[in-house]
């Protein structure tokens, strides 16, 4: 009788009860699409700022020769994208236009657009990982060209900094502003209202000097926050962050593009809400590079995903002795690595799941 | 001419100082290895990236050019891979897997002598049939440990059939063993379902539509 009652619906009924069903499933996908869409303002923010940022390369290729202009811009879709390194020239021969082959007005331009592209702290960390590259320049030479000038050796130094475009400076479309040296590797990738600064590589060597009778320490703060975080851990919790084994050297530096390794330590989730508070600021030294109006969706995208996120340590928990971590989250890939003793810095900034703008140019 | 030659070697002296001084500024008396571990069903996938610093890249050129005529051969950069993995174990619950080579890629040899350049070996392993529930895979690589560092990670499985539950590493992270989990093959994804249940609903609508007696039929055919 029931199979009966079931199948006496009229042909309307029945394409009322599907109508009704897909409905049910479409409008649960939109609200479950709410809860990640940005707000209007905050889009329309966003979009002024790609288009602050797009003027700013626009001035900057207008004041280029042709040779210049053919120098600086690559296709979006080509190999340009993922080369970056953070070695000095000619170990790695960097493409772009290079700040010492620019004029005074030329290298002014460069500099208000890193301003305009990044956050104020973030262009005062590139500031202070070029200069440092610059005293060690002084104290350890460096002064080879990276082009087969004297000598062929190491390039390094303020002037051997290069600036590409990965697409056209656009307002719509997607495209990338790569500025890296020695030690720095900025990949920055817009499309439209949407940034993404992952893959980035700061780094610094040395990573304390002197620059105007004041200390500077391009990293400190990082370094910092990380043994301030690690020595706010209780026992157990050191127990898990802390891994008994050595690591030497960044796992997902350059060249690693698209590898999603196996997270180890302490789950944030296990965390006060003190400590995870400690652990975002952390992330903000890195995630808080790329101008504010782009780092704050970022940043509540990884406090979003703080749950699934863990930090491991390795090494000694005195704040002066070298020792390194590794936050990693679901969107989120961070690691600091010394070279071997405390002045000497490499760190890695990924999103596995957004790198170069990876969502972007699948809208 | 003859003074002039004591000032050409005195600019290649000081060149040459100043690239191994730029040069000393990333690792120089120690090879990286990199090594990370796929577990997938069916295989494991290794990847092992060597990275020699310029003060100990004679030992590992040396390795693979043996006949010492300054380029690698392809003679010679198999023979390399094969002495490689034969220093690097791999087992799958306590037993001893196959490590088949695949694709490589080798540096120009003067850039691995300037400590620039890398070897990337890549290779994979079949697993025997595997029931679900806990397994463990063991690597342990013993190439040149007197001039290594290393790093070894587990890669997250690409399949949702595998998960890794556990790493454990050696202190120099020489070995380690992944703990993971094989899971049933449920066949049918929940997406794939729902995409089958709204086509369903859509061709039974279309029909009921064109056939305005189908509901009659259907009632004929009740007892």
């Amino acid at each position: 009788m029931r199979f009966t009652m079931a199948v006496m619906h009229s042909p309307t009924q029945v394409v009322a009860i599907a109508c009704a069903g897909l409905l049910v499933i479409v409008g649960a996908t939109g609200l479950a699409q709410r809860g990640t869409a940005q707000s209007a303002p905050a889009a329309k923010a966003q979009a002024d700022t790609t288009a602050r940022i797009v003027a700013s390369a626009q001035t900057l290729v207008a004041t280029l020769d042709a040779a210049g202009r053919s120098r600086v811009q690559f296709p979006f879709e080509g190999a340009q994208k993922t080369r970056w390194s953070n070695l000095p020239g000619p170990m790695f021969q960097r493409q772009g236009v290079r700040m010492g082959d620019l004029t005074a007005a030329q290298r002014a331009a460069v500099t208000n657009l890193l301003t305009v592209a990044l956050s104020r702290d973030g262009y005062q960390k590139v500031v202070e990982i070029m200069r440092g590259d610059d005293v060690l320049k002084k104290t350890q030479g460096g002064g080879g060209r990276g082009r087969g000038g004297f000598g062929g050796g190491p390039a390094f130094g303020e002037d051997e900094y290069y600036l590409a475009f990965v697409g056209t400076p656009s307002t719509t479309e997607p495209w990338m502003l790569q500025f890296g040296g020695h030690h720095l590797a900025i990949n920055l990738t817009m499309a439209g209202s949407q940034a993404t600064m992952t893959p980035s590589l700061p780094a610094a060597q040395p990573a304390t000097y002197t620059f105007e009778g004041r200390t500077v320490r391009p990293l400190g703060k990082e370094n910092d926050k990380a043994f301030a975080l690690v020595n706010a851990l209780n026992a157990t919790q050191r127990s898990e962050a802390i891994l008994p084994y050595r690591v030497s050297d960044l796992v997902l530096g350059p060249g690693q593009d698209g590898r999603t390794i196996q997270p180890e330590g302490l789950r944030a989730s296990s965390l006060s809400p003190e400590q995870q508070a400690k652990l975002l600021d952390i992330v903000r030294e890195w995630a808080g590079m790329m101008n504010d109006t782009f780092a704050e969706p970022r940043l509540n995208d990884i406090r979003a995903k703080l749950p699934d996120t863990y930090f491991a340590w390795s090494g000694p928990l005195t704040n002066g002795s070298a020792a390194y971590f590794r936050i990693q989250g679901p969107t989120l890939v961070i690691e600091y690595a010394p070279q071997g003793g405390v002045d000497h810095i490499h760190t890695i900034y990924r999103d596995p799941t957004n790198d170069y703008g990876a969502q972007f140019a699948r809208r | 001419m003859r003074a002039g030659k004591p000032a050409v070697v005195l600019l290649a002296v000081t060149a040459a100082v100043g690239a191994s001084r730029g040069v000393s500024a990333h690792r120089l008396d120690e090879c990286l290895q990199a090594a990370r571990i796929a577990i997938e069903p069916g295989h494991v996938a290794l990847e092992v990236d060597l990275t020699p610093g310029m003060a100990v890249a004679d030992t590992i050129v040396s390795d693979i050019d043996r006949d010492r005529d300054g380029s690698l051969s392809d003679d010679e950069k198999q023979a390399y891979v094969r002495r490689v993995f034969a220093t690097i174990d791999l087992e799958n619950d306590g037993r001893s897997l196959d490590v088949t080579p695949g694709v490589t890629s080798f540096a120009e040899i003067d850039s691995l002598r300037r400590g620039e350049g890398m070897v990337r070996l890549r290779a994979v392993a079949t697993l025997p049939k595997q029931s679900t529930g806990a397994h463990h895979v063991v690597f342990r690589n013993r190439y040149r440990p007197e001039v290594s560092v290393y790093l070894a990670n587990a890669l997250v499985p690409e399949s949702d059939r595998v998960a890794v539950t556990a790493q454990a590493h050696e202190a120099q992270q020489r070995d380690l063993t992944i703990d993971y989990v094989v899971h049933a093959n449920h066949g049918i994804s929940l997406p794939t379902w729902l995409a089958g249940i709204i086509g369903a609903m859509g061709t039974l609508t279309a029909l009921l539509v064109r056939r305005p007696n189908a509901s009659l039929l259907l009632r004929n055919v009740t007892p």
